[in-house]
């Protein structure tokens, strides 16, 4: 186990060392001088020289490099160029509208995908199994800014129960759950929609294992057994994928985001990159990376909490 | 009315059928077994034994259709409704099936599963301590079941088949997939725990020998139908059917090898150490496991050597080092003083494994599959040489050249063990390394088989390295055996010599532990 959780440590060290020179090169790659486009082009070329040296880009690379990792470290993520404000801030700031949103689409697609696998896994090829397969389906094809559309059209304007978009903050917490809400079930049910997939077919696979025929010899009925014995063994594929999905949530609800008129994570990086706010682009990025790493490396950990077999073997099958 | 009540059998089917999309597979199946007796039901692989089990405890895939009748206890069972069929399952009839290493929930320790069926139909917990001891295991209950061996494993499904004393045990192949020390013990247990708690017991084998001394009567099946029941000395002795009497006359047959006409060295195994890397811990370094330590031997040319020995014991990683397959850590393996792992020396060993469906590629043609040795030589052969060589290879093995065209699914399990065979003599090879290659197959198949090597030492001069578990098959094909434990050869002598007078502990074991009902 300790073993084990100590060589996932280990990757999770050097995954985050490698993304994050790959990150500073990307944007040291890319073209633009943040100073001239925050000048305009009729800056002065003292002026210009000076705002360099004052945002510390006329320092060598490898300095600067150093500079944004020590600061991160220590919390500092940098100005922004454009605002003015640290980075830290604004992305405090946006994470309180991201990092629920994520975190109840998760919860919500678990919440729809759990039943629904289980209930077409438990009837496979009877007509409750198409009618759930079939809707997953349609919810994988679904694009989800037009599934959110409709959710705008059906529950903000024709019936009103939900606002149609912008975040009036925490300080109204019943309001501001009321705006996550339409956003939260269209982030979530593409999801929730390939998570039941996955789950249906990983439980189709557990059945067939001899340990399913002992429960039943045992005298447990086909449903007990699948959830005695079957779910657990079948989520292991379902923890790898739920892990990837939060990732995604977290920062690739851009989309949704723009559709609900949203304050988050992903509508900062998307406005400091066309305003060539590379410090923030650069932060952000790491954040995120940082977050998806992490993810990875719980979701080992709940391999490890799930199956005995990791525990002792120090190596994954 | 408990005196008519005792009369009657505890399980009765009359004229029980199954089909699985229309397709037949039990036909007509009418057999008693009553409280306490020991019945074995035997017969080839898809004769429908386990099928008749399976039908008994309910447990047939939905789609089966099945008509006749099926009473266990007084109760007809077949109208009952899934929750009725379950709530006898684990408490009054229960099963132990055949592969024990994937017959547990790998993500529950080992009570946690046994003290299921106690839970499952409310009774109060079981002893854990005690019923593990009672199955002879001295464990503790928290364990996984990766921890076990897989006669262990099989144990601990055991433990769940007595915990609640039923009536009725149906063991599968309890046996099969285990080494003979650990198949007698857990035949002894069987027999022992059915006979302290009186429960009936439907053993179901494709090998006579295991049942010949534990069972009251003997239920033959062949192709989904029962063609003879007897008491086991009677069917035994005086077998009525003739599907029968083939049976017992292919348990019974030795195949008669040609006189003993070894050449020089061809192979010379010395100081051979493979070793693999232990489990991995946080901080102390891998220290390596000798898997064989130290083996040294020859085979001459046209000589056939057995090499037997429990599981673990170190003999298929022997095989596979002697094929170039696996790396030594000491020693060396010599074909004529050449170095193993080159393609000069690979034309010249072949080998055959134990499973015959799985070592095809089931996209090709059995022309295909049988040429691939064929690029080990210097000098590719014409297609007509091919040709030549797969059609001498499959009559060789008894099968027709015709069969080149034709693909692997086309073939029974015996045929694709021949095929196996034929695809290691295509290329004319002096030593064949044969790893349970017959364990899989049906008896007659089995016999055939060990004829045609027979026959192909008298015809080439074979030499081959026949591994295997099963000692009267050892005794009937080898000139010479060598007896395997923990790694290291501890016995090395004639085959007759070593079955007369075994002088190791080790082999008198093994010796011990092999059934020899028939």
């Amino acid at each position: 186990m300790w073993f084990y959780l100590a060589r996932r440590l280990l990757s999770l060290g050097v995954s985050l060392i490698a993304a994050s020179a790959v990150i500073f090169l990307v944007v040291e790659i890319a073209p633009g001088d943040p100073a001239a486009y925050m000048l305009g082009i009729n800056a002065q070329p003292e002026t210009l020289a000076a705002l360099r040296t004052e945002l510390s880009l006329d320092l060598p690379a490898p300095a600067r490099y150093w500079h944004w990792i020590t600061g991160m470290l220590g919390g500092d993520f940098g100005t922004s160029y454009t605002y003015r404000t640290p980075v830290a801030d604004m992305v405090a700031d946006r994470l309180t509208v991201s990092l629920p949103l994520a975190v109840m689409a998760l919860v919500l697609a678990v919440a729809v995908a759990l039943p629904a696998g289980l209930f077409a896994a438990s009837r496979r090829g009877k007509p409750g199994d198409v009618a759930v397969m079939g809707a997953a389906q349609l919810g994988v094809a679904v694009p989800n800014f037009w599934f959110a559309m409709l959710l705008v059209l059906g529950f903000a304007i024709t019936w009103r129960i939900f606002p149609s978009g912008g975040f009036p903050g925490w300080d109204q917490p019943l309001q501001a759950l009321r705006a996550l809400t339409l956003p939260t079930i269209a982030l979530a049910l593409p999801q929730a929609a390939i998570l039941a997939r996955v789950l249906r077919s990983s439980l189709i696979d557990a059945l067939h294992e001899d340990y399913i025929r002992t429960a039943r010899a045992k005298g447990l009925t086909p449903g007990q057994a699948l959830r005695r014995h079957g779910l657990r063994n079948a989520l292991i594929p379902v923890l790898t994928l739920m892990g990837l999905q939060f990732s995604f949530l977290l920062a690739g609800a851009i989309i949704i985001e723009q559709v609900f008129y949203l304050p988050g994570l992903g509508r900062l990086i998307f406005q400091s990159i066309s305003q060539r706010d590379l410090i923030t682009v650069e932060s952000v990025t790491m954040l995120l990376v940082f977050a998806v790493i992490v993810v990875n490396f719980l979701t080992d950990v709940a391999y490890a909490v799930a199956d005995p077999r990791l525990r002792r073997q120090g190596r994954r099958a | 009315m408990p005196h008519a009540e005792a009369a009657a059998p505890l399980l009765s089917l009359r004229d029980l059928s199954v089909a699985i999309r229309g397709r037949g597979l039990l036909h007509d199946v009418s057999l008693d077994i009553a409280a306490g007796e020991v019945v074995a039901l035997t017969g080839e692989s898809g004769s429908g034994k386990s099928l008749t089990a399976l039908a008994t405890m309910g447990l047939l895939p939905t789609r089966a259709q099945i008509s006749g009748t099926l009473r266990f206890a007084g109760q007809d069972l077949l109208p009952l409704a899934e929750p009725q069929r379950a709530a006898l399952r684990g408490r009054h009839m229960s099963m132990i099936f055949q592969e024990p290493m994937t017959a547990l929930n790998p993500l529950q320790t080992i009570g946690q599963q046994i003290a299921e069926v106690c839970a499952i139909h409310r009774a109060p917990p079981p002893d854990l301590a005690a019923l593990l001891d009672r199955v002879g295991l001295d464990l503790p209950p928290s364990r996984y079941p990766h921890e076990l061996s897989g006669g262990q494993r099989q144990r601990v499904v055991i433990a769940m088949a007595v915990a609640l004393r039923p009536k009725l045990i149906i063991a599968d192949e309890p046996t099969t997939a285990l080494d003979v020390t650990t198949q007698s013990q857990i035949l002894t247990l069987l027999k022992d725990l059915t006979r302290q708690h009186g429960s009936a017991l439907m053993m179901i084998t494709h090998d006579l020998a295991v049942v010949a001394d534990m069972a009251d009567r003997i239920v033959v099946m062949n192709k989904g139908h029962v063609v003879e029941t007897a008491p086991t000395a009677t069917l035994l002795a005086a077998p009525q059917h003739a599907y029968t009497q083939s049976l017992l006359a292919a348990s019974a047959h030795r195949t008669k090898l040609p006189p003993r006409a070894v050449g020089s060295r061809l192979l010379a195994a010395r100081d051979v150490t493979i070793t693999y890397p232990a489990a991995r811990r946080l901080l102390r370094g891998p220290a390596p496991v000798p898997a064989v330590q130290k083996v040294s031997f020859d085979i001459r040319k046209g000589e056939r050597l057995g090499l037997v020995g429990e599981s673990g014991c170190g003999k298929s990683t022997l095989a596979r080092a002697l094929l170039g397959l696996q790396p030594l850590a000491e020693g060396e393996i010599t074909l004529d003083g050449a170095a193993i792992n080159t393609r000069a020396a690979r034309q010249r060993i072949q080998v055959v494994f134990q499973d015959p469906y799985g070592s095809f590629n089931p996209r090709h043609r059995v022309r295909r599959l049988l040429a691939e040795p064929l690029h080990l030589l210097d000098h590719r052969p014409s297609r007509r040489d091919v040709d030549a060589s797969i059609a001498r290879a499959l009559t060789d093995v008894g099968l027709s050249p015709d069969d080149a065209e034709k693909h692997i699914h086309a073939f029974s399990g015996g045929q694709r063990q021949r095929l196996a065979i034929a695809r290691a003599l295509v290329i004319s090879p002096e030593l064949i390394v044969l790893d349970e290659a017959v364990s899989a197959l049906d008896v007659r198949v089995r016999a055939k088989v060990l004829d045609l090597l027979a026959d192909l030492s008298a015809k080439r001069g074979l030499a081959w390295l026949f591994i295997s578990h099963d000692l009267s098959v050892v005794r009937s094909v080898t000139d010479r055996v060598l007896v395997m434990d923990k790694g290291q050869i501890v016995e090395d002598a004639a085959t007759q010599a070593l079955f007369d007078r075994p002088a190791h502990p080790v082999t008198r074991r093994l010796l011990a532990a092999a059934p020899r009902g028939v």
